[in-house]
């Protein structure tokens, strides 16, 4: 899993939004889209293609996307 | 329309109770809330304090109070055990006989025993009559709704919260704004309009020879609802999925939220007077097929998050509604496409005129 694979991932889920001035270290809250829902939907992603269990609570805990990367990013290494 | 002082009369409130929930079989809770033998759980009913217990053979209601010197026995409102009361620990068995006080056995004809109430049980409903009801369970019910209560008991696997939430509003006021959407768009805007479930028009539906009726709403598949169905299929399976939301009226205080088939929310309404209602609400979410926890409790905790937040936007205006009642000078309005408010209203002036329906 590279940084900018899940960088690409994690923009797919926002389909309404201009993302044009988002990067990696955006904070992912202030994409106009981001709901709690959201976090649902990026739980659901990250399982389906990275095969990693992250929680709501990572999510809370993260700031920027770079955040949730290395949250996948650590699980993935320890699996 | 409903005349307006029956939403706050102290005596239409008791001609209703005793035409009303006196005469009719009342959703007391659900088997599962009471899974094993001796299990037990309180409600109150219009001051009767029921206790529902698990015998291990079959459901039972018992009245909440001694019949020795009539001390109430429980305090709390769930646990696991025999029931004993604390005054002179007089038990009872699982039938509700006074055991273990030969002495005073002896001396009575009639074994003192605790009141029992007639009990019906559908799916995992649990009914109870506080007077000898005017009809069976099936003919209250009708085919249609005893088939709605055995379908959706096969879904209320997994109990997620559970709350009681103290209206000051006539019980009336409660089932009215249930069984209509008109006033989502207003006031459910950033929960049950922007979660998809109230954009489209509901599809109504009444059994017309009882008093129950439904309404099913189309979900709309908007880019929102893509995106759910993202995550939802994969906590419950697509099959698993319908795509609407269905809310079930069962007269005259049971109320069952089903959004999309994976999460319920059952209700019972428990009146205190004619201006103050104990809403009495259980979540339920549906068999996941995932294994994924963080999933699983995010989405609890959405669920949870979502429920509460609809019912806390329900209770301000309710709230205020009730206060309003008694200053104006008219009945009020309902709109044309109520439907299921006019047929709630039918067959409550039936009871009440005719005191059957």
């Amino acid at each position: 899993m590279t940084e900018n694979y899940f960088f690409e991932k994690f923009l797919e889920q926002f389909e309404e939004s201009d993302l044009s001035q988002i990067t990696i270290d955006s904070e992912f809250r202030s994409i106009e889209e981001w709901s709690s829902m959201m976090a649902l939907v990026i739980i659901a992603m990250v399982d389906e293609e990275f095969g990693i269990t992250i929680t709501g609570d990572d999510i809370r805990k993260s700031v920027t996307i770079r955040d949730v990367y290395n949250v996948v990013a650590a699980r993935k290494t320890a699996v | 329309m409903i005349e307006k002082s029956c939403y706050y009369d102290p005596l239409i409130f008791s001609k209703e109770r005793e035409i009303i929930f006196d005469s009719h079989w009342l959703f007391c809770g659900l088997t599962s809330e009471i899974p094993g033998r001796r299990d037990w759980k309180v409600i109150e009913y219009f001051g009767h304090s029921l206790i529902l217990y698990n015998s291990g053979k079959s459901i039972r209601v018992f009245q909440n109070v001694c019949p020795h010197r009539f001390n109430k026995i429980f305090d709390d409102t769930r646990g696991r055990g025999v029931i004993v009361c604390g005054y002179h620990s007089w038990s009872f068995s699982e039938e509700g006989y006074l055991v273990g006080n030969q002495e005073l056995e002896a001396e009575n004809d009639k074994r003192p025993c605790l009141k029992e109430y007639p009990t019906e049980i559908i799916g995992q409903f649990i009914f109870v009559a506080l007077k000898t009801p005017i009809q069976s369970i099936q003919k209250q019910l009708g085919k249609e709704t005893v088939e709605i209560l055995n379908t959706i008991s096969l879904r209320l696997t997994k109990r997620i919260f559970e709350q009681s939430l103290d209206h000051c509003c006539n019980w009336k006021f409660i089932v009215e704004n249930v069984i209509e959407t008109e006033h989502c768009l207003s006031i459910h805007q950033d929960t049950l309009v922007k979660a998809g479930y109230c954009q489209n028009s509901p599809i109504i539906s009444f059994d017309s020879s009882h008093d129950n009726s439904s309404f099913i709403v189309p979900f709309s598949n908007d880019n929102f609802g893509k995106k759910r169905n993202r995550f939802v299929s994969m906590l419950f399976g697509s099959e698993n999925v319908n795509s609407n939301y269905q809310h079930h009226f069962i007269f005259p205080n049971l109320l069952i939220s089903n959004f999309e088939n994976i999460n319920f929310n059952v209700s019972k309404l428990l009146p205190i007077n004619a201006e103050r209602t104990l809403f009495d609400m259980q979540f339920f979410i549906a068999p996941v097929i995932t294994n994924n926890q963080g999933l699983i409790d995010e989405f609890i905790s959405m669920t949870i998050q979502f429920g509460k937040e609809v019912f806390e936007e329900d209770k301000l205006f309710l709230e205020r509604v009730q206060k309003g009642v008694k200053q104006i000078d008219h009945n009020g309005f309902h709109y044309k496409s109520a439907t299921r408010i006019h047929k709630f209203v039918e067959s409550y002036k039936k009871w009440m005129l005719n005191g059957k329906s």
